[in-house]
């Protein structure tokens, strides 16, 4: 099997570099052939139409890597045949889901791939601009990519007349100011339009009615750079890593008490287990797995039972009650509070609710005041129960889905640890004594066991 | 395809255009989908969920129909061919009780003093949805209770459910941009724009839309409890677009006007002048009985000794004599019809035209204010109070022959003769050469002061009546209030001056009246129940974009 996936090595789809090196300038990009694909895609050597690199797109099984894991060359496919006005692309690089944090790599390691990808998303959309919105705190992201598009505006590689090829493409780099809510693709499409974060009502649906007004397509980072190699390689190329369901790598971003921590790319399929132990060397000494979101915050925990069942692609997050989402994986170390972990999370929630619906504005709020009841001993028996009852509730009932990104890790930790809401109630306290344990080194309490080897440092 | 699509709601089919919206559809079979932050004559926004409903779309090729992915909201989704709505299931009950528990957590529930209680969509549907004991053990949420937005509304934070109606007034309707909510999540809140003193003319609405009493107003507040009210459906006069109000009394007094929804007309909304005019006409100078300078009458005559000295002053005219005759644009349709019959069927025939009894009050604006301060000018001159019928005499014909002492009766009705002259002074010194001057008037003012015979009417919230707007829609106003003193109602007054003067009133009955005007039989209706709304039908309905594309 090891053959089956990429781990290192320079023909990864995402992470094609060596790492650790200057791999961001164009001058690097080019030697890993770099633009080449671009180049001959314009000059029309490569695909006959644009709808032809659209039709390789879909047969490559990719899907958005922004969390709902949504057919991409479908999507492009819902583009109205006479388009009301200029046909936008937006680049969704908002990763704002704690445990996400891997659209930054591609981004401050790897910015040229994604602006190739945006020039080829481009064309096979039949686009001529294309904004890329990054989060606000992603600074060293922000610098890398306007250095980037300007290096490729420098080079020719964006502008007007590309190529000699008559195709124009514009790539704007835009600065959020940190909201989660403006990840959501319409809450971006608002910000992007200067006004307030707040998600769209649906339909109609942004490749109708999207940026200004126009037909756009909203996605991932990850999403567009993969477009890079797939246009380059084909469908079948891609295909040959993941499933038939979950085709090509992902980029996964691993946090918590593991000896490496980072951002590993790996065949979609590869076990959990075989990711933890391999690409991120085990848990730390002493710490056992006792549990695993998978997906990024917003998904349903799940107990290391089942955890080392999982493989990484969306079928088997599924069958085991949780899904794959932005590939944000948070493993938690035995000691963990889970109650405490969940009020932290629901924190988040409350803070980035954007409030016009009722259910989420009022439930985030409410879920982690009554969390944090709990985890400080001051609930009744019935407070577990009101509690998941109240996160059902906020349930499937909103503009976007946040609200249910909030119920759904509310449901799935009393779910699967109930024991320890109830263990809080009986002893009218939290059994940690309110705190994560010393291996997080959140509070800066007790001495934390160093990260061997981190996979990466980031530079600015 | 057909522009028109044919659904059931609840099991009752209902054919409505493609594009209404499934909650508009559902009113045209009585069935009303609770809902706050909808509201017929905003941009949908869809935030509050309350609306939500089992919607059922129909797949011709699977043959079946399909629920929706994600509960709809009605607001928002459209009625579509074929599809089912079930608005009265226990799962839509739920999820209509869980928007109501959630709205309840956070609001102070302060009813006793809410000016608003009586009339509050959030009490109107907790009482209906969820009538559940407030169980919460969390603290409220604390937020600014006693805010001005300008010197005509108060914003209670606490109250305020967020549903957006306010900002969508000032960004899409008065398009003033004053308000907008800002901070996110249940720190949310509304606020006024930096520099806005939201002074502008339509200011009030936010705070009859506000489905609760976060948006009060000063006119207002801790004045009445709204169950003592009584609600009398009327006319605003003024301007010339008659926007249909309510006017909310005590049978004396008026406590506050607000607007009723008529499309045609004024659409959902008033301007603040409109809703001020109580103040004004609560402030009139009138006179409880007929006043006459006349030696054989005596100073104060009774109605039936008045009504006989100016019938037969009138019927003197008869015979090509010298009458003019200056109506008013406040007369309604109805007492227009008789003034010009008696004007030129039973004096044979007078000069006529009509004043301009106002002449102050709100600039023309593009939403509702018109530049002409009286109600009714277009519905007096088709009544048959015709400027300058006879030889082509209009108001400043008939002055020019009152000042060479040509006209020997003048009849005016209303006030504001003064208008048409330099001073005061100049009109006493031409009015002087007319041997008989009646006023009929629901307002003592400078003619008064010299008129041989004042003879009170009833003015616009005392009486029944119709005006007609200058987009020719006509609209009913209602009596509200008791009439001042002896003051009569002018069409039977002037029905019976036409029997005074010798001959014979027009019609018998009012409502004859009304049909010989051959009135829009929608005149009175409460409201109009197709989802249109004319004022605001050339503008996207996608909040998103009205200032840049249209959908
Ligand atoms: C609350 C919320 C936050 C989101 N944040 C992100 C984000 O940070 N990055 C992202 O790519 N997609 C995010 N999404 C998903 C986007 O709405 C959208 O589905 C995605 O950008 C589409 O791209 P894809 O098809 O390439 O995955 C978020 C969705 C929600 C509801
Ligand atoms: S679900 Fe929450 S974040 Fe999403 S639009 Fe509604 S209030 Fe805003
Ligand atoms: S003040 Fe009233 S109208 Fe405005 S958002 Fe709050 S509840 Fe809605
Ligand atoms: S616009 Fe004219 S008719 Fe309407 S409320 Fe104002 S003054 Fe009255």
């Amino acid at each position: 099997m090891e053959s089956n996936y990429p781990v290192k090595g320079k023909d990864q789809v995402l992470l094609n570099f060596e790492r650790g090196t200057e791999s961001w300038p164009l001058s690097s990009y080019l030697t890993r052939g770099g633009y080449s694909t671009a180049k001959s895609v314009l000059s029309g050597g490569k695909y006959d139409s644009p709808a032809d690199l659209v039709g390789v797109v879909k047969a490559s099984g990719l899907r958005g890597r922004g969390g709902a894991g949504f057919p991409t060359g479908l999507k492009w496919s819902f583009l109205p045949k006479e388009p009301s006005g200029p046909i936008q692309l937006v680049v969704n690089a908002d990763e704002s889901e704690p445990g996400t944090f891997k659209d930054r790599v591609i981004m401050e390691e790897n910015p040229h791939q994604l602006i190739e990808g945006c020039v080829l998303s481009c064309w096979a959309i039949e686009s001529a601009s294309c904004y890329i919105y990054i989060r606000g705190e992603y600074v060293p992201a922000i610098k890398r990519m306007v250095a980037a598009v300007d290096e490729a505006y420098a080079a020719g590689h964006l502008g007007e007349d590309i190529y000699g090829s008559g195709f124009t493409c514009h790539v704007t780099v835009h600065s959020g100011a940190g909201a989660y809510i403006c990840g959501e693709e319409t809450g971006l499409i608002e910000s992007l339009e200067g006004k307030k974060g707040q998600p769209r009502i649906k339909p109609p649906f942004p490749a109708v009615y999207g940026v200004f007004g126009y037909p756009t397509i909203v996605n991932n980072v990850e999403s567009i750079a993969a477009v890079t190699y797939i246009a380059h390689a084909g469908a079948d190329s891609y295909r040959q890593w993941g499933t038939e369901k979950s085709a090509g790598t992902k980029l996964f971003s691993v946090s918590g008490p593991v000896k490496r921590p980072g951002v590993y790319e790996v065949a979609m399929g590869y076990p959990f287990k075989d990711l933890l132990e391999n690409e991120c060397g085990g848990m730390l000494d002493g710490v056992a797995l006792k549990a695993l979101i998978v997906g990024g915050s917003s998904v349903p925990v799940v107990n290391a039972e089942k955890a080392l069942k999982i493989n990484m692609d969306y079928e088997s997050c599924a069958e085991n009650d949780t899904l794959l989402g932005s590939g944000g994986v948070i493993v938690i170390g035995e000691g963990t509070c889970m109650v405490r972990t969940l009020m932290t999370l629901l924190r988040f929630y409350h803070h980035e609710s954007c409030g016009q619906c009722t259910p989420c504005r009022e439930g985030t709020g409410w879920i982690e005041r009554i969390v944090t009841r709990i985890e400080n001993g001051d609930a009744r028996s019935g407070d577990i129960d009101e509690l998941y009852r109240i996160a059902d509730n906020m349930e499937l009932r909103t503009i976007c889905t946040l609200a249910d990104a909030a119920a759904w890790p509310t449901k799935s930790f009393i779910e699967v640890f109930r024991d320890e809401f109830e263990a809080h109630i009986e002893q009218g306290k939290c059994p940690h004594d309110n705190q994560f344990p010393d291996h997080l080194n959140l509070r800066g309490g007790g001495k934390p066991q160093r990260h061997a080897d981190p996979e990466h440092a980031f530079i600015a | 395809m057909s522009d028109q699509v044919t659904l059931t709601i609840d099991g009752k089919e209902v054919t409505v255009p493609r594009g209404t919206k499934v909650i508009e559809a559902a009113k045209q079979v009585g069935v009303e989908i609770p809902h706050f932050c909808y509201h017929p004559g905003l941009p949908v926004d869809g935030n509050c969920r309350m609306c939500i409903a089992d919607v059922r779309t129909w797949n011709a090729r699977a043959e079946k129909h399909f629920p929706a992915r994600r509960p709809a909201v009605t607001c928002w989704t459209d009625a579509e061919e074929n599809m089912q709505v079930f608005t009265d299931t226990d799962e839509v009950k739920k999820s209509r009780a869980t928007v109501m528990e959630f709205l309840l957590i956070n609001h102070p529930i302060d009813c006793p003093i809410c000016d608003k209680a009586g009339e509050c969509m959030l009490q109107d549907h907790y009482m209906q949805h969820d009538g559940k004991r407030s169980e919460l053990r969390e603290e409220k949420i604390h937020k600014p209770r006693l805010k001005p937005f300008g010197e005509r509304i108060v914003y209670n934070g606490e109250r305020c459910i967020l549903c957006s109606r306010c900002t969508r007034f000032t960004a899409h309707v008065s398009k003033t941009h004053d308000l907008g909510i800002v901070n996110r999540g249940d720190r949310a809140v509304v606020e006024l724009a930096q520099g806005s003193t939201f002074d502008n003319a339509y200011t009030d609405n936010v705070s009859d839309i506000c489905p609760v009493g976060a948006l009060t107003k000063t006119d207002f507040r801790f004045k009445k409890r709204v169950w003592f009210l009584k609600h009398t459906d009327s006319v605003c006069g003024g301007c010339s677009r008659n926007c249909n109000t309510v006017v909310d009394h005590d049978r004396a007094e008026i406590v506050r006007i607000m607007p009723r929804r008529r499309d045609e007309v004024n659409g959902h909304f008033m301007c603040n002048e409109g809703r001020d005019i109580y103040k004004s006409l609560a402030a009139t100078v009138r006179t409880s009985a007929p006043i006459s300078r006349v030696d054989e009458l005596g100073a104060g005559p009774s109605w039936d000794d008045a009504l006989a000295w100016a019938g037969g002053k009138l019927g003197e005219q008869k015979k090509g004599g010298k009458l003019a005759v200056i109506g008013s644009p406040w007369m309604s349709n109805e007492e227009a019809l008789v003034l010009g019959h008696l004007a030129g069927k039973v004096c044979k025939s007078a000069w006529m035209d009509i004043k301009n009894d106002v002449i102050e009050g709100y600039p023309a604006d593009d939403l509702l204010h018109t530049d002409d301060h009286n109600p009714n000018r277009a519905g007096v001159i088709a009544a048959g109070v015709v400027p300058g019928k006879k030889d082509g005499k209009d108001l400043a014909a008939i002055q020019e022959a009152i000042a060479a002492g040509e006209v020997e009766v003048l009849l005016v009705w209303g006030t504001g003769l003064a208008n048409h002259y330099d001073s005061v002074e100049a009109m006493h010194e031409a009015v002087a050469k007319v041997p008989v001057v009646i006023q009929l008037t629901d307002a003592m003012d400078a003619l008064s002061e010299v008129a041989q015979l004042v003879l009170p009417v009833r003015n616009w919230a005392e009486r029944d009546g119709t005006w007609t707007n200058f987009e020719g829609h006509t609209s009913r106003f209602r009596k509200a209030l008791r009439p001042h003193g002896q003051a009569r109602d002018g069409f039977e007054l002037l029905s019976a001056m036409c029997t005074a003067a010798g001959g014979k009133p027009p019609v018998k009955t009012f409502k004859d009246a009304r049909k010989k005007l051959k009135q829009d039989p929608d005149s009175d209706v409460r409201e109009v129940a197709d989802g249109e709304f004319a004022f605001y039908k050339g503008q996207s309905l996608y909040r998103h974009h009205s200032g840049t594309t249209e959908v």
